[in-house]
This record gives C-alpha cells, sequence and structure tokens, in this order.
C-alpha cells in the first residue's frame, strides 16, 4: 500500500515536470520559429551536458541529505591539471601512442583529483561531523585558492585537437559530450535502483538515524556519496576542457546555483532521502529550453537569473502547498520535518 | 575573572588572531602603524555589518544567502529613485529610511519564505539572490551611478583622524564606523541581556523545544528577519558612501556572503549558539580582513588569498569540533561504536 503510494507520488512528479517542459518548450517554438530547427537543437545538445554533470554531483550529495557546494571548484581544478598535462603534449607536438597516453593520462589525473578532494568532503562531513554546507563552503574556497595559486589566475588552454574533436563533434547527430551525459544518467540510476549502494544512500539521506540503528554504516555511505560527486565534477571538468579547449580557476562558478535549481526542479528532496533521474533529465531540458529561448528572444541575460530565481521559489513554494494540501487531506503521510542546519 | 575569559567560546579565536597580528608585525612593522590600522577599519566597516545581518540569521538556526544582495538591492534602488528624480539635496535619514524600508520588505519576503512555507533557508535565499539580481539588473538600472545624493557623499568623506604611512601616503579613519561600533553594542546587549536574545538563541537551539517553552516562534523568526532588514539597509547605504572609487553598482556587493558567513563561523566558537558571538563575530571579520588586506605587505601574492581564507575557515570548523567534545573523543567513540 505504501509502496504503491509511493510510485504514484514519483508518477505525479514525472508528470508534472513533463508538463513544465512540453510547456515550456511549445512558448518558445511560438515565441521565436526556429527554435525546433535541428540547429538549434544540436546546439543546446553542446550546452547541456555542464550543467547535467554538476547537477548530478550535487543531487548524490542532496540524496544523501547534504548538499555539495564545491562541485565547480572540484570541475575547475580537474580541468586544469588535466589541461595542463595535455597542453604539454599539445606544445611538444606528440602524435600517435604518446599522444593518447598523454591525453590519456590527463583524463585520469583529473579523475583521481575529483575522486580525492569528494573523498576529502566526505571524511570531513562522516568523521568530523561538520554540516556539509558549512564544509563543503570552505574546501570548495580552499580548492578554487589551490587552482589560483596553479594557474596564477591565468586560463590553461590549448590542448591537442584530437581531445577537442569529442567536444566538438557529433556522433549520429548527438555531441559525444551528450553521450557521455547520457551515459552517466542512466549509470546513476541503475546505481540507486539497482544496488545496495543506491538503497543505502537513500535510507541515509531521508533518516540517518534510523539507518544506523538497522545496521548500515552511514559514514562510508557519506564516502562514497561524496567521492561520487566529485568523480561526476571532474567529469564535467573534463567535458568542459574538451568543447572550450581552456581550464580557469573561476570558470562558471554560478553553475553551483543552477545546479541546485535543476535538482530541486526535478524532483530531488532538498532534506535527502529521494531523488528522481528522469525528473532531473527533464528538468535539466527545461532549463536549457529557457536559457537558448531567451538568447534566441534577444532577452539579455540578467532575465535569466530573474526567471531562475523566480522559478525556483516558485516550485518550492508549490511543492509546500501541495504537501499542506494532501496532509490536510490525509491523503499522504506526514513529510518529516525540517532539518535545521 | 581571567578564567571567565579564558573558558569563553571567542577565546581560541582571540589567540590565533594574536598570533596572526604577531606574526604579520614582525615581518613587516608598518602593518602595526596607526595608518594601517585605520585603513583596516575602513575596509571592516562593512563586512562587519553585514556580517552581523548574517549572525542574526544564523543564531535563529538559518541561513541567508541574499543579505549582500538585499543590502546592495535597497541601497542601489534608493540612490537610483533620488538621483532619477535629481533630488541631491535630501538629508541623510531620509536616504536611510528609504533603504532600510526596502530592506526590511525583502528580509520579510524571506521571512515568509523560510517561516510560513517552511522552505529550506539556503536554498529559498539562493532562489531570492538570484530573483533579486535579475529584477535590478534587468528592470531597474545596471549602470553605475556617477552623482550621488550631497549628504551620502558627505557622510563618506567624514573622518575622525588622519594618519599616514611611513612612506607618505594618507590613511583616514572614516565616520562611518561609529554605525559599525553602535550596531554592534546594540545587538550584543540585545543578544546578552535581554529577553528578545535569550529567545533567538532558544528559537535557534531548537525550534520545537522553544515552542513547547511557550515561545512564539514564528514572531521570534519576524523580527529577527526584521532586525536583519534594517542591518542590510544600514549596510548598503554605509557601502554606498564609503566606495569613493566604487561608484554605486547594483551587484557589487554580492558574492562576499562567504566572507561575513566565515566570520560568524569563527566567531561562534565552540558551542554551535555561543554566549558572546557578537564580539566573536567582530573579531572573526577583522581577522579576516586583516589577512586579507596585509598578506601583499609580508610579501604573499595575492592569488594565495582565496586558499588562505578557506584554510582559516576550515581550521576553525575543525577547532569547533575538537573543543565541542574533542576530536580525539568523537574518533574513540566511533571506535567504540562499531
Amino acid at each position: 500500500m505504501n509502496k504503491m503510494a509511493l510510485s504514484r507520488k514519483m508518477d505525479r512528479d514525472i508528470v508534472k515536470m513533463s508538463t513544465i517542459t512540453i510547456l515550456i518548450f511549445a512558448i518558445m517554438v511560438f515565441l521565436n520559429g526556429s527554435f525546433a530547427k535541428a540547429g538549434n537543437l544540436t546546439s543546446m545538445c553542446y550546452q547541456i551536458p555542464e550543467l547535467g554533470f554538476y547537477s548530478l554531483a550535487m543531487m548524490m550529495a542532496m540524496l544523501a541529505g547534504g548538499i555539495d557546494l564545491s562541485v565547480v571548484s572540484i570541475g575547475n581544478l580537474s580541468a586544469i591539471c588535466a589541461a595542463t598535462i595535455m597542453h604539454h603534449a599539445y606544445a611538444q607536438d606528440f602524435a600517435g601512442g604518446k599522444l593518447a597516453a598523454f591525453v590519456l593520462l590527463g583524463i585520469i589525473v583529473a579523475l583521481v583529483i575529483g575522486a580525492v578532494f569528494g573523498a576529502f568532503n566526505g571524511v570531513v562531513i562522516a568523521h568530523l561531523h561538520i554540516a556539509p554546507m558549512l564544509a563543503t563552503m570552505a574546501t570548495s574556497m580552499m580548492i578554487e585558492g589551490i587552482s589560483i595559486i596553479l594557474t596564477q589566475g591565468q586560463s590553461v588552454s590549448k590542448t591537442p585537437s584530437q581531445f577537442t574533436y569529442f567536444g566538438s563533434h557529433t556522433l549520429l547527430g548527438i555531441p559525444y559530450t551528450m553521450l557521455l551525459l547520457i551515459v552517466a544518467l542512466l549509470f546513476t540510476a541503475f546505481l540507486l535502483h539497482r544496488t545496495r549502494f543506491g538503497f543505502e544512500v537513500k535510507m541515509v539521506g531521508s533518516n540517518p538515524k534510523a539507518s544506523h540503528f538497522t545496521g548500515i554504516n552511514e559514514k562510508k555511505v557519506y564516502m562514497k556519496a561524496y567521492l561520487y560527486s566529485g568523480l561526476i565534477s571532474a567529469l564535467c571538468g573534463i567535458a568542459i576542457l574538451a568543447r572550450t579547449d581552456a581550464a580557469k580557476a573561476d570558470y562558471a562558478t554560478t553553475y553551483v546555483l543552477q545546479a541546485i535549481l535543476c535538482c530541486v526542479l526535478g524532483a530531488t528532496n532538498p532534506d535527502g532521502g529521494t531523488a528522481k533521474i528522469s525528473c532531473m533529465a527533464l528538468s535539466l531540458l527545461s532549463l536549457q529550453f529557457l536559457s537558448s529561448g531567451f538568447n534566441m528572444l534577444h532577452l539579455n541575460s540578467y532575465f535569466k537569473e530573474f526567471t531562475w530565481g523566480l522559478l525556483l521559489i516558485v516550485v518550492l513554494s508549490i511543492n509546500f502547498f501541495v504537501n499542506y494540501y494532501r496532509q490536510k487531506h490525509g491523503q499522504h503521510h506526514r513529510e518529516p520535518s525540517k532539518s535545521s542546519t | 575573572m581571567i578564567k571567565k575569559v579564558e573558558k569563553s567560546s571567542q577565546f581560541a579565536l582571540f589567540l590565533l588572531f594574536v598570533v596572526t597580528v604577531a606574526i604579520f608585525g614582525i615581518i613587516n612593522p608598518d602593518i602595526l602603524t596607526r595608518a594601517s590600522l585605520f585603513s583596516l577599519a575602513r575596509t571592516c566597516a562593512v563586512p562587519a555589518i553585514f556580517a552581523l545581518a548574517i549572525m542574526i540569521i544564523m543564531v535563529i538556526g538559518e541561513l541567508d544567502m541574499s543579505f549582500c544582495m538585499i543590502g546592495a538591492f535597497a541601497s542601489y534602488s534608493t540612490m537610483h529613485f533620488l538621483t532619477e528624480r535629481e533630488m541631491s539635496n535630501v538629508s541623510i535619514f531620509l536616504v536611510f529610511l528609504m533603504s532600510i524600508a526596502i530592506g526590511v520588505v525583502l528580509q520579510l519576503f524571506n521571512w515568509v519564505l523560510v517561516d510560513r512555507l517552511r522552505l529550506q533557508s539556503f536554498i529559498a535565499t539562493l532562489g531570492t539572490q538570484s530573483f533579486l539580481k535579475g529584477t535590478i539588473l534587468a528592470f531597474v538600472s545596471s549602470s553605475y551611478i556617477y552623482k550621488l545624493p550631497a549628504s551620502v557623499n558627505k557622510l563618506g568623506t567624514w573622518y575622525l583622524a588622519t594618519a599616514s604611512y611611513s612612506s607618505g601616503v594618507a590613511s583616514q579613519l572614516p565616520g562611518a564606523i561609529i554605525f559599525t561600533l553602535l550596531m554592534y553594542v546594540a545587538l550584543y546587549l540585545t543578544l546578552e541581556h535581554t529577553n528578545f536574545g535569550r529567545q533567538l538563541y532558544a528559537v535557534g537551539g531548537d525550534a520545537d523545544a522553544a515552542r513547547r517553552a511557550g515561545i512564539n516562534v514564528s514572531r521570534v523568526r519576524f523580527f529577527a528577519f526584521l532586525i536583519v532588514g534594517v542591518i542590510c539597509g544600514v549596510g548598503g547605504v554605509v557601502h554606498n558612501s564609503l566606495g569613493r572609487c566604487s561608484l554605486p553598482m547594483p551587484t557589487d556587493l554580492v558574492g562576499t556572503e562567504l566572507t561575513g558567513i566565515a566570520a560568524v563561523v569563527l566567531g561562534r566558537g565552540s558551542q554551535m549558539h555561543a554566549k558572546g558571538i557578537a564580539i566573536g563575530t567582530l573579531l572573526g571579520i577583522v581577522l579576516l580582513q586583516f589577512i586579507s588586506n596585509n598578506l601583499i605587505m609580508i610579501g604573499i601574492p595575492t592569488y594565495y588569498q582565496s586558499f588562505v581564507t578557506g584554510a582559516i575557515i576550515f581550521a576553525g570548523l575543525v577547532m569547533q569540533m575538537r573543543q565541542r567534545g574533542g576530536l580525539l573523543k568523537v574518533l574513540r567513540k566511533e571506535v567504540h561504536a562499531e
């Protein structure tokens, strides 16, 4: 019975999100005829992965009942390290096997850095019991500081064209980075719904104390969740590097807010415990429709910021009122009360 | 008396501050001159006011990412309104009043989101920040204001004292620092010596327990957000008046939220809701500004600043955990539990 109610709620989220996405798409097509053209759709596909990866990383931390504000700084640091290594190959004009080795080394180093700092976040949160928000805020400042020290504030650019090929070309009409994002989304969905880790992270996120008493080692779960978040952030750094051929310490720091917005819009509970990959994919699409649509209408980027903030507040408020209504009419069990920082 | 000071939550921070100042002073004695102190006071005046705003929010157990934006919004829209209508002769009180009114309205909007709709304060106020930033840039104005009302300029160039560095560069002590200090004294007295202050701490400690103890939690939060609105309004005007070279820009305060939060985190010491948090916050902001002001004077390039600030906040967080029951004790407990 309970399970049925739960699945019905999930379905409702998907229906809501699909409606919003289709509505935005329809409005944009109505306002601007060329919105639905193949060229525009492809260019949107190039832009989606950056926010997509960061949202995915953010979602994992939120699912575990925390938040990860260091996703963008981890991504940038990884990209900077990868770019430095690959630039070496570019500058020395390597070719063939040596080039492949350097590119591979760059990617591996980036992923290792993501994993290390993700794990560091995990240790700080799980073992030192520092509130996730404050902990990741401090680590994000430190990681950005490291990036600035490494690059002295300059951007690192010029990587081998064989590597940037993957950021600027399509396979069967879909950009490589988009394919990578789809794979990451599917893998995360598999992880959440089919593995023990996925089950544990949801349980810990909804009630750490209860899951502790059922024998789940919540410290390990936190560690794994933040490690995963760090890895995905590093992946995002690599994808950005492939597309822009440059890495900078403070590239796109506004993605933190956007990633939170995307998660909350995509039915991730900010208090932890529930998330839905399909909803998040839809919310990604709708945010991209909005931003591309505004660009095509020649509205300035400030208007975009305004809409995003408004959207975040409105969606949260609607969620509240829906919950309130359901509670009042006894259709839904009581939500756990809000946890304070 | 000495024991009391030693035991207080801010003692560790105070020690950290003294050690930092001593190290900096030994490397470059010019840092400890009066001129340097005045310049420190100048850079502290505005961040200290905003740190006070986030301090109140953190005392009631919430987090706010929009207070800097609200301060900038309140002040910028006031200046914009006054200069558009060419009312350059208005008194400073009217300027403050308008700015405060706007700040209060916006903070009460936050109160509705956080208290009435029970949204997670961090995420909701992040939304407010983005929303307000978009509003002011897209609908009000996105340009600098070059001609401020005369009274605001006067406030900015009101100096209490002047001193000069050994190199001959003059440095003035701005009169606006009085506003900052007065606000600190007022809030210190409110928090530590009034019933309302106790209620703020109680709500922050455990809202449910406070409710059962007969405190009207919504009302306490309402007044907390109201006070924060006032602080934001004042802070915005002081910021605009002091910024001689940086003319009012709609969003120039945004991004300094972290400094304020860091100061409060450092200042609250070992307990989450410590006594004397106002003193701690002031110490915290002075420490952070001291470091960012003088890093370059001891020969460390400015691009180390972000890392050093992050490391200090991090050290503060870890130190608090240690004090709260000892890091080793926590770890030992873990070993036993497993």
